[in-house]
């Protein structure tokens, strides 16, 4: 993480205040990290739009649900991360199959052009990725893509076979087989 | 399917926390992990290392608007009472401590009266406290009222319309509750729209009234203003103002007003 610990401290004292209903802890909550939750969410979703709904949802949620952070569900950067990344899948599932995909599957979405260029290149290369970055190396290359783009593009197993042009059961086993790499790389 | 497989059960935390598990089997699994703790602790592994890759995204700010809205859904759900109109002048001579004002004012005027002596010893002005009067002029003319000598505040402001050479050019004069708008270059067609000037405040967005689009206008500085620097904001609302009292159109574009004098 970038953070500092120290960062880390005043986000989980700003969280606790905002779970007591103080507004100005929540305002400077989100001064810190909205623009972390925003760049996921336009990642995820593309559209400007839906970034915004999904934003004002996720800190809404927030606001009413920061009593409920614990420590043992990560960094309040990461807790709050989380909720957008949930809100944002649910977004897609809700309003992608009209826009995003076409019936016929025939044409790789825009999407696909622009995660070719690598999204390792952009997120893994940056620091404060650590470990993560270091074990992602371990994955063969199909995995690794797989997973990354279903992490950045929220592509269901379907999407995925479509956007790879692979059968849907070796999509599935390429996702699998990465992460299980990456849970004994994470783990050692 | 068989939960009791440890395997198992690490690969569908894992494809729950990546997304890739849906539908039914989403549910049922999110069920599961209600009632196991080992299961909720695997996911949060996952969620929390997984993170790492939004981390390493390039921050971007979202529009004020989004921050607006936020604080329009809070304060509809939890009322917070902060006046926003100055009191009636101040009294003459103060002899007595008054009865407390009303806390948000009193911060405020707090803020104000900090402000007042910074800026006093910044610029080695004098600024007469509520109820004094200036320094006698030096030169005898005729008597000028004391807000002429006191400086009181002027903040000035500039905002640009994105993608235009529309922009305003803005004096706000609080002691005279009076913003004066100067527009300039072409106002693009945004078709039949008002667009709404706030200040934002820790309170939320405080309508400052519709900036004209050509020419000068003068509008009403409804609230209390401290501090060094204010924030404004201009929205895109329905002919007439936002109907809500909040602004309910995108936010076209912000900025500081910097205090002048």
């Amino acid at each position: 993480m970038s953070y500092s610990t120290a960062d880390n401290e005043r986000l989980v004292r700003l969280l606790a205040d905002t779970g007591l209903g103080d507004q100005r802890a929540f305002a400077q909550l989100y001064e810190a990290c909205s623009s972390h939750l925003y760049a996921l969410l336009l990642r995820m979703l593309k559209r400007r739009d839906w970034a915004d709904e999904a934003l004002q949802d996720c800190f809404l949620r927030v606001w009413q649900k920061a009593d409920t952070y614990a420590p043992e569900k990560g960094t309040p950067l990461t807790w709050l991360l989380t909720v957008a990344r949930y809100r944002a899948l649910d977004l897609l599932r809700m309003k992608r199959p009209e826009v995003e995909l076409p019936e016929e599957g025939e044409e790789a979405p825009m999407t696909f052009a622009d995660v070719s260029e690598s999204p390792e290149d952009r997120a893994v290369e940056r620091e404060g990725l650590g470990m993560l970055r270091d074990c992602m190396k371990d994955l063969q290359d199909e995995q690794k893509r797989s997973v990354l783009l279903a992490y950045y593009e929220g592509y269901t197993h379907q999407e995925l076979a479509t956007v790879m042009k692979a059968p849907l059961g070796t999509v599935k086993s390429w996702v699998r087989r990465g992460l299980a790499r990456l849970r004994e790389c994470l783990e050692r | 399917m068989k939960y009791e497989n440890p395997k198992l059960r690490q690969m569908l935390a894992a494809e729950y926390a990546l997304g890739t598990l849906r539908g039914r089997a989403r549910r049922r699994f999110e069920r599961l992990a209600r009632g196991e703790t080992a299961v909720r602790s695997e996911i949060r592994f996952w969620e929390s290392r997984l993170a790492g890759f939004a981390v390493g995204l390039e921050p971007q700010s979202p529009p004020p608007s989004v921050w607006f809205s936020l604080q329009h859904a809070i304060e509809a759900s939890r009322p917070m009472v902060t006046p926003i109109r100055r009191p009636v002048a101040p009294p003459p001579v103060v002899t007595k401590a008054e009865p407390p004002p009303a806390s948000a004012w009193r911060i405020l005027a707090g803020l104000a009266t900090a402000a007042g002596v910074v800026l006093a010893v910044l610029i080695g002005t004098r600024v007469p406290l509520p109820g004094e009067h200036g320094p006698a002029p030096a030169v005898a003319t005729a008597p000028t009222p004391a807000p002429a000598l006191a400086l009181p505040p002027i903040y000035v402001s500039l905002l640009k319309l994105p993608d235009s050479d529309m922009q305003w050019t803005l004096a706000l004069r609080p002691a005279a509750d009076e913003i004066t708008a100067v527009a300039s270059g072409a106002y693009p067609k945004l078709g039949a729209h008002s667009l709404e000037l706030w200040l934002i405040t820790d309170a939320g967005p405080v309508s400052l009234g519709l900036l004209p689009t050509a020419g000068e206008g003068r509008l009403k500085l409804p609230a209390n203003v401290a501090g060094a620097q204010l924030t404004l904001a201009v929205s895109l609302e329905p002919v007439g103002g936002s109907p809500t009292g909040q602004p309910t159109g995108p936010v076209l574009t912000s900025g500081p007003a910097i205090k002048a004098v």
